[in-house]
This record gives structure tokens, C-alpha cells and sequence, in this order.
């Protein structure tokens, strides 16, 4: 009976004890002497971990170098990536616009049947002035098919093999277009030259031809249809004793960036060549 | 190796011409990228059949060019033999001869080239001609003729010597 009593007096004493340091801890009495304590605990604790850190680092920060490296390679074949695929949208936009104002210009006139084709090369020799686009006859291009493009027009089918066509342009020097003077409806000819430039000729003296005159195809000789836009008259040279006026135009297409152009499909020209009378 | 090398290749010259470097003009003259290459191979030091890749270079861009068919092939044999011919003498300075054969070789290639034109299509000025064209395509070859030479003397020492080994 004594010795449970003297286990109750014990855990009891115990249980005060811990008590009453609980509510000291508590209260913040025994704060300062805690700290105390621990200090050189908490000392211990941040040169080792500080040691650790700084070893760690040590062995691992090669291994980040690599990962980084190829990290860094990564996104620079990314970026290069993202690069080129701006450039080939960039182009693609271009393209496009392209071809919305060739599609506006084909929807102006309806009568007319368009094949669409890329510009893809020019003749070697600088002295003539041809261009070679990507369809042929297998897409229904024929010989003297006219060329045109939302600006105005371009020149003419000059041979064809099945997936290609080489067009004759209207700045080339054996190329000669009957045209319209839109203001005086006075007809003339065109002529291209070695240089690219284009004169008008035999545009009678009586007439007034102004600089900024719009000229357009006449559809005389049944090389070209009627009424498409070539340029504008740039100058004029008035002699005397000269039978005609002579003149200098610019045209509407700038040929030196041709990209895309329309060949008038439903366009057969005529060959009057017959007609004409044997001297 | 060359030898199979050189149809593509100049297969591949004729598509640049036609589609790069037809539009790079300097007034209204342009680089003669097949005729640069054939001469720059040509003035290599121990190059074989000059004179047969010139025919056949002559004949690929006949295929392209409204100038007749064939008939570059008359120019460019021409050059092929002046390269031939003048590769015995000056063969000490290849530049100096890259930069001469790069003048006569334009000029014949242009004169024959007017001449068709003159006698088959147009009857083209011959000033203008001279003046707007002919003269500054010579510029151009000149100027553009010494790095495409330097390119295919590369080109030239890292094969043929394997091949010649």
C-alpha cells in the first residue's frame, strides 16, 4: 500500500514538474535561458549547414554548367526556329497579299478566266526582257496568251513546255502593243527597248498628249484584249518636221518585282498574218 | 569526282542565273554566273576538259535564253578555247587571268548574244547596247569574278586532290 502510494506521490511529482515548467515555457520565463541553450546549438548547426551548401555547390555546380549549356543551346535552336518560321509567315503574308489584290483585280473582271502563276525566273541574257513562270500547257497555257497583273498589263506568252511558260514582257525591245490614249482616245503603238524603257509612237501631231495620259491596251491586232491598263505617259517630244509625236510612258507593272502573275485563259489572239497582203 | 560533280552543278549554276541573279542588275547589265564559273574553273591549274564543260554550260543556258537554241554554245566554245589557250601563258598569276579571261570572256558572250538578237529579233542600238548593258555586265563579272574564283579554287583543292591521289 505504501510503495503505490509513494508511485502516485512520484508521478505526480513528476507531472508537476512538467507542469510548471510547461506554464514557465509558456509565460516566456524561461525564454532567455532557453536561448542561452541554444546557441551554440543553432552556431553549430549554421557552420555546418553553411559548409554543407558551400560543398554541395561546389560538386554540383559543374553539372549545372553542363545543363545550362545545353539549355542554352536548346533555345537558341528554338529561337532560330521561331526565326525562321516569322520569315516564312512574313513571306507567306506577303504572298497573300499578293494574291488578294490579284483576286480583287480578277473579280473586276468577271468575263475573263485567270490562271494564277509564280514568277520563278528571267532570261539570262540582259539584252532581252522575259520572265518564266511555273505553269505550262498541262494548266491550260497556251501561245499568246495575255499576262497581267492587278496593275495592269504584263506582256505575252512567248513558248510553253508543260509545266512552265517563258512571257514575253511589254519593256522588251522586239515587243510592240497596240494602245489607247484614254484622255484623246488617239491610238498609238508602244515599243519596249534594251534598256526597259517604253516609247509611245505614232501618235499623230494634231493631238494633246499630256504628261500623266493613261494609256491602255486598244485590242487592235488581236494580240491583246481591249481596255487594259499598260501606264502613263512620263514625257513628250514634240518636233516640227516630225510626222508624229514621240513620247516616253511608265508603265504600271514594275517589272523588276514581278512575283505572281494572271495569264488571261479565255484569250485566243488572233493571227491576222494572213490577212495582211503579200507586197 | 568533279567530273560527276559537274552536270548538277552546273545544272544548278543555270537555275541560279535564271532565278537569283538575272534580277541583281547594275544598270541594265547582269552577272554571268555559268560563264564566272566555267572560266573561274578553267584557270584552275591541271582542270581537264575546259572546253567540253563550256559546251555543255553553253548548251544548258541555250535552254533557258530566248537567244536561239544552241547558239550560246558557239560563244561559250570560243571562251572555253581562249582559256585553254591562255592558261599555257599567264598561268603564274591565275588571278590576272581570272580577271582578263572575265573581260574577254563577257565581251565575246555579249557581242555573239547582240549579234543574234540583231540578226534574228530586233535591230537592238548598238551605243545603248554598249553603254547600258555590255559594259556594266563586264563591271560586274570582274568585280564578282574574284570571289567566285577564290570560291571554286577551294571547291577545286578539296576534291581533286583526293581524287588524284
Amino acid at each position: 500500500m505504501e510503495k503505490i502510494n509513494s508511485r502516485y506521490l512520484k508521478t505526480g511529482f513528476v507531472i508537476l514538474i512538467i507542469a510548471g515548467v510547461l506554464l514557465l515555457t509558456l509565460s516566456g520565463y524561461l525564454a532567455p535561458a532557453f536561448n542561452t541553450a541554444l546557441k551554440p546549438v543553432i552556431g553549430a548547426q549554421s557552420w555546418i549547414s553553411v559548409r554543407y551548401l558551400a560543398l554541395r555547390d561546389f560538386l554540383t555546380v559543374p553539372r549545372d554548367v553542363v545543363s545550362l549549356r545545353q539549355r542554352n543551346s536548346e533555345l537558341e535552336a528554338e529561337i532560330s526556329r521561331l526565326q525562321t518560321q516569322v520569315i516564312t509567315y512574313q513571306q507567306q503574308l506577303k504572298e497573300a497579299q499578293v494574291l488578294y489584290a490579284l483576286l480583287d483585280f480578277a473579280r473586276t473582271s468577271p468575263e475573263n478566266q485567270y490562271i494564277a502563276s509564280s514568277v520563278i525566273g528571267r532570261d539570262p541574257s540582259p539584252f532581252l526582257h522575259y520572265i518564266i513562270i511555273d505553269h505550262g500547257s498541262d494548266a491550260g497555257i497556251r501561245f499568246g496568251m495575255p499576262v497581267v497583273t492587278q496593275n495592269g498589263l504584263v506582256g505575252t506568252v512567248d513558248a510553253v513546255t508543260a509545266g512552265a511558260a517563258r512571257v514575253q514582257l511589254i519593256n522588251d525591245p522586239s515587243s510592240i502593243v497596240n494602245i489607247l490614249l484614254e484622255n484623246s482616245g488617239t491610238e498609238a503603238t508602244i515599243a519596249g527597248s534594251v534598256t526597259g524603257e517604253i516609247r509611245v509612237s505614232l501618235l499623230p501631231q494634231g493631238i494633246d498628249v499630256k504628261d500623266g495620259d493613261i494609256i491602255l491596251t486598244s485590242g487592235l491586232g488581236g494580240k491583246y484584249p481591249g481596255n487594259i491598263l499598260v501606264g502613263q505617259v512620263s514625257s513628250v517630244t514634240k518636233q516640227v518636221n516630225s510626222l508624229f509625236q514621240e513620247a516616253t510612258m511608265q508603265a504600271a507593272v514594275d517589272f523588276n518585282n514581278l512575283s505572281v502573275v494572271l495569264v488571261i485563259a479565255n484569250f485566243r489572239p488572233l493571227d491576222i498574218q494572213p490577212l495582211i497582203p503579200n507586197p | 569526282m568533279y567530273s560527276l560533280l559537274g552536270v548538277p552543278v552546273l545544272l544548278l549554276l543555270v537555275i541560279l542565273q535564271s532565278s537569283v541573279v538575272s534580277r541583281i542588275n547594275l544598270s541594265n547589265g547582269s552577272f554571268d554566273l555559268v560563264l564566272i564559273s566555267l572560266i573561274a574553273f578553267g584557270t584552275q591549274r591541271g582542270s581537264r576538259h575546259t572546253v567540253f564543260w563550256f559546251i555543255l554550260g553553253g548548251f544548258l543556258v541555250g535552254i533557258v535564253s530566248v537567244i536561239r537554241f544552241m547558239h550560246p554554245i558557239i560563244p561559250y566554245f570560243i571562251v572555253g578555247v581562249m582559256v585553254e589557250y591562255l592558261k599555257r601563258r599567264v598561268w603564274k598569276v591565275p588571278l590576272l587571268l581570272m580577271v582578263l579571261l572575265s573581260f574577254l570572256g563577257t565581251m565575246v558572250v555579249q557581242v555573239f548574244a547582240y549579234l543574234m538578237i540583231y540578226l534574228t529579233q530586233v535591230q537592238l542600238p548598238l551605243i545603248t547596247s554598249f553603254l547600258q548593258v555590255t559594259l556594266p555586265s563586264t563591271a560586274l563579272n570582274i568585280v564578282v569574278g574574284i570571289p567566285i574564283y577564290l570560291l571554286v579554287r577551294d571547291w577545286y583543292n578539296s576534291y581533286v586532290p583526293m581524287e588524284e591521289e
